[in-house]
């Protein structure tokens, strides 16, 4: 580049923002330097197509359908409710004043070592602690209070709240609450369900008299263009802001009425004729064949918010999709149960079932609430096996491992994450970046270029008895740190005749497999099973469907 | 547009609907290239215009709607990565062991090097750049959406849009 006068315009052309006299003064340059003309042209070019390829996605048609229907709706209806059924009438508001003498709180929050820690508000007021330090005693007088005024239910149904209290006000003995409120009604048929529920902000006023506070009465912003007029009128600057932050974002007060639910359902519940959950699972395995050889264990666990996969990340999703497949042939969905804690009960069976040398088989029956929530087989560390009336998951679903993924969308190779590179690669370029990745101490990244079937599997490795699986991240990453350094030296095929061995545990249906001999050098912080320098390995690729990238299948030392 | 915006933000539903027809492309794309999930995009962009359709109150002619609505659209997405906990490099200053140059290199065309090169951005550059590139914020609205200094902003978008320039420098057009 012998011209320099484009140097000092550099910035503002890639930053896009030159003023009309840069402009002017670049334009007559480059009417006598080809040089400067054709740079500028490039650059400026360049953030064209940049913007071309960024805005190159396809806009799913539901969006201006659903937020315009929502709009249309909203124009005429509650604005209230959001994304949470509108079961629950604002109608239904019962002008039912609340005992005195039973919901009180006092105002020795000083005490606990609430107060210290409370909101500081602006002009008079009590400390209010912020919502995760609230006194029960507090929240229970207002959600009480609201239940009593808008709770409605169905017959089987029962009513939650879950608050986000902003703060209070307090003025010549009466204190304004400033709050958000998530109402919803749950109800048990066959696990829980929720049945509807309503969003909503609101003032509640308490009367102070002595040392105690009563709920007096309740203001909400009416309904349709009124809305905003009301929650201007009703709320505080500071609050409104909040106001508006919770509109459509009620996700964590869903989560504690969840669980205020289970609670409820659980301690309400009786576990059929009224025996122990050990008799009722007992019961429950013996309907279909199934008995105990006394090795039992249980296990508190959560079942993931989502089973959807997140590369890298250690498959507990994919391993509850897997297991729900199972669970549902025999009537017990889990996805209601997503995000919640359980109990898991791992029973090992007297019975022996499926193919290959081990046959002994593990009964896991998941325990919600004092009843069963979820069940199926597996053959301990061997791995994955059946529902409990020995169906496979190929025989559940009609498809291989591979496609459900896709159909399910578990996992999402069209996407232009990490899975979306990995698409586009030749299975040698997947082996050069999995090496490349574990020379970075990118861990996750390895394991994410691992099959989903080889991923799960790892799930079962060096289990304990008394899990459900491996959830310790050493075993999926712990041998990979003990490598200082990797370099590959060549990829070559290697042809081979691979006999394929039905698996009926996932179904698979290899849509293409190839064997690569792989040549590295390498170093170890501890030389255990294989030494510095040079270290020859046998690495199979599969492409588990016709839309998954060439993962690795296995990695060995011999053919 | 003008007009729309003036008929939306006395209450016209149907003006806002037209609004939203504007701008779904974009703030999906936005959504979209910052949480990389479709799904995860669609909820937001659909959340970030009812939100904006229940906060018109607050909106008043003569208001810029652009910077508005990408600011309910990028709080949208830091509550969202909040909720779901998801790890996001928040507080990454820099990013240039973030760009892997094996991506580019295997990267079979432009586009999928330029999307790489942008999926691979720390959360605070890949922002700023998205909401330059897709609809010419100016860096003191960027800066007011993400809490930085307008300079700060344009120190950003700068090095995003040079590092691109100049790992695909045999291209024609970069």
């Amino acid at each position: 580049m012998s011209c320099e006068f484009i140097e000092r315009y550099l910035d503002k052309l890639y930053a896009g923002d030159m003023n009309r006299t840069d402009r002017k003064e670049l334009n007559r340059h480059c009417d006598s330097c080809e040089e400067c003309r054709h740079r500028s042209e490039k650059i400026l070019n360049g953030s064209s197509y940049i913007k071309d390829v960024i805005l190159d996605v396809n806009v799913p048609p539901s969006l201006s359908y659903s937020v315009s229907n929502s709009i249309m709706e909203r124009g005429q209806k509650n604005r209230r409710a959001m994304n949470i059924k509108r079961y629950l009438a604002a109608a239904a508001v019962l002008l039912v004043v609340i005992s005195s003498s039973i919901y009180y709180f006092t105002r020795n929050m000083g005490q606990n070592g609430l107060t210290s820690q409370g909101n500081n508000l602006s002009g008079p007021g009590i400390a209010v602690p912020d919502k995760d330090q609230m006194p029960a005693e507090l929240s229970n007088v207002l959600k009480s209070y609201i239940k009593e005024k808008y709770g409605t239910t169905t017959k089987n149904g029962q009513v939650f709240v879950s608050l986000d209290v902003f703060g209070t006000d307090e003025k010549d003995g009466a204190v304004k609450v400033y709050l958000w409120a998530l109402i919803q009604e749950y109800a048990w048929v066959q696990g829980l369900i929720e049945e509807g529920g309503s969003s909503i902000p609101m003032v509640i006023e308490l009367e102070k008299s002595g040392n105690e506070y009563t709920p007096k009465s309740v203001e909400i912003p009416r309904d349709g263009t009124y809305y905003p007029e009301d929650v201007k009128k009703l709320f505080p600057g500071s609050y409104r802001e909040k106001v508006s932050a919770r509109q459509g974002n009620v996700f964590d007060l869903e989560q504690q009425n969840k669980q205020q639910a289970m609670e409820y359902f659980k301690s309400n519940t009786t576990p059929q004729n009224g025996a122990s959950i050990q008799k009722t699972i007992a019961d429950f395995l013996d309907i279909y064949g199934w008995h105990s050889n006394g090795a039992e264990y249980t296990q508190n666990i959560k079942i993931p918010l989502t089973f959807v996969d997140k590369p890298g990340e250690i498959p507990a999703g994919l391993y509850f999709a897997y297991n729900n497949v199972l669970s549902k042939s025999i009537g017990y969905d889990m996805e209601r149960y997503k995000g919640m804690d359980v109990k898991a009960h791992i029973i090992n069976l007297k019975e022996e079932f499926g193919e290959g040398p081990n046959k002994n088989v593990r009964a896991i029956v998941i325990e919600v609430a004092g009843s069963i929530g979820g069940a199926w087989l597996d053959r301990g560390r061997s791995g994955y096996l059946a529902s409990l009336d020995k169906k496979y998951f190929g025989d559940i679903t009609g498809k291989s491992w591979g496609q459900w993924l896709i159909d399910e969308g578990l996992v999402d190779y069209s996407q232009k994450g990490f899975e979306g590179k990995m698409n586009k690669l030749t299975p040698e370029e997947v082996i050069q970046k999995y090496y490349d990745t574990i020379a970075k101490k990118d861990f996750k990244s390895a394991f994410s270029m691992l099959a989903k079937s080889n991923q799960m599997g790892y799930l079962y490795i060096n289990m304990p008895d008394d899990k459900l699986y491996n959830d310790d991240s050493q075993s999926y990453y712990g041998g990979l740190e003990n490598i200082t350094s990797v370099k590959v030296s060549g990829i070559k095929e290697y042809n081979l005749e691979i006999t394929e061995i039905p698996d009926k545990t996932f179904n698979r249906l290899i849509f293409a497999r190839k064997q690569y001999q792989v040549d590295t050098d390498m170093t170890f912080k501890q030389e255990i099973v294989r030494s510095n320098g040079s270290n020859p390995w046998f690495i199979g690729m599969v492409k588990e469907s016709s839309n998954a990238p060439w993962l690795i299948e296995g990695i060995g030392t011999g053919p | 547009m003008d007009e729309v915006v003036k008929q939306m933000s006395s209450g016209n539903s149907e003006a806002f609907c037209d609004v939203v027809k504007l701008y779904e492309k974009k703030i999906y794309s936005y959504l979209y290239r910052l949480c990389g999930s479709r799904e995860d995009a669609l909820d937001l962009a659909q959340d970030t215009f009812l939100k904006a359709y229940s906060n018109l109150h607050r909106f008043r002619t003569g208001m810029d709607f652009k910077p508005w609505i990408y600011r309910i659209a990028h709080n949208n997405y830091v509550n969202h990565i909040k909720l779901k906990k998801v790890l996001v490099d928040i507080d990454t200053e820099d990013f240039t062991d973030n760009i892997t140059p094996l991506d580019i290199v295997l990267g079979k065309d432009r586009k999928t090097a330029i999307e790489g090169i942008v999926n691979n951005l720390p959360y605070k550059f890949r922002a700023v750049f998205l909401l330059r590139i897709i609809d010419d914020l100016s860096f003191r609205e960027i800066g007011s959406i993400l809490k930085i200094s307008e300079s700060n902003a344009r120190m950003r978008y700068l090095r995003v849009r040079k590092k691109i320039g100049e790992l695909l420098e045999g291209g024609d057009l970069l």
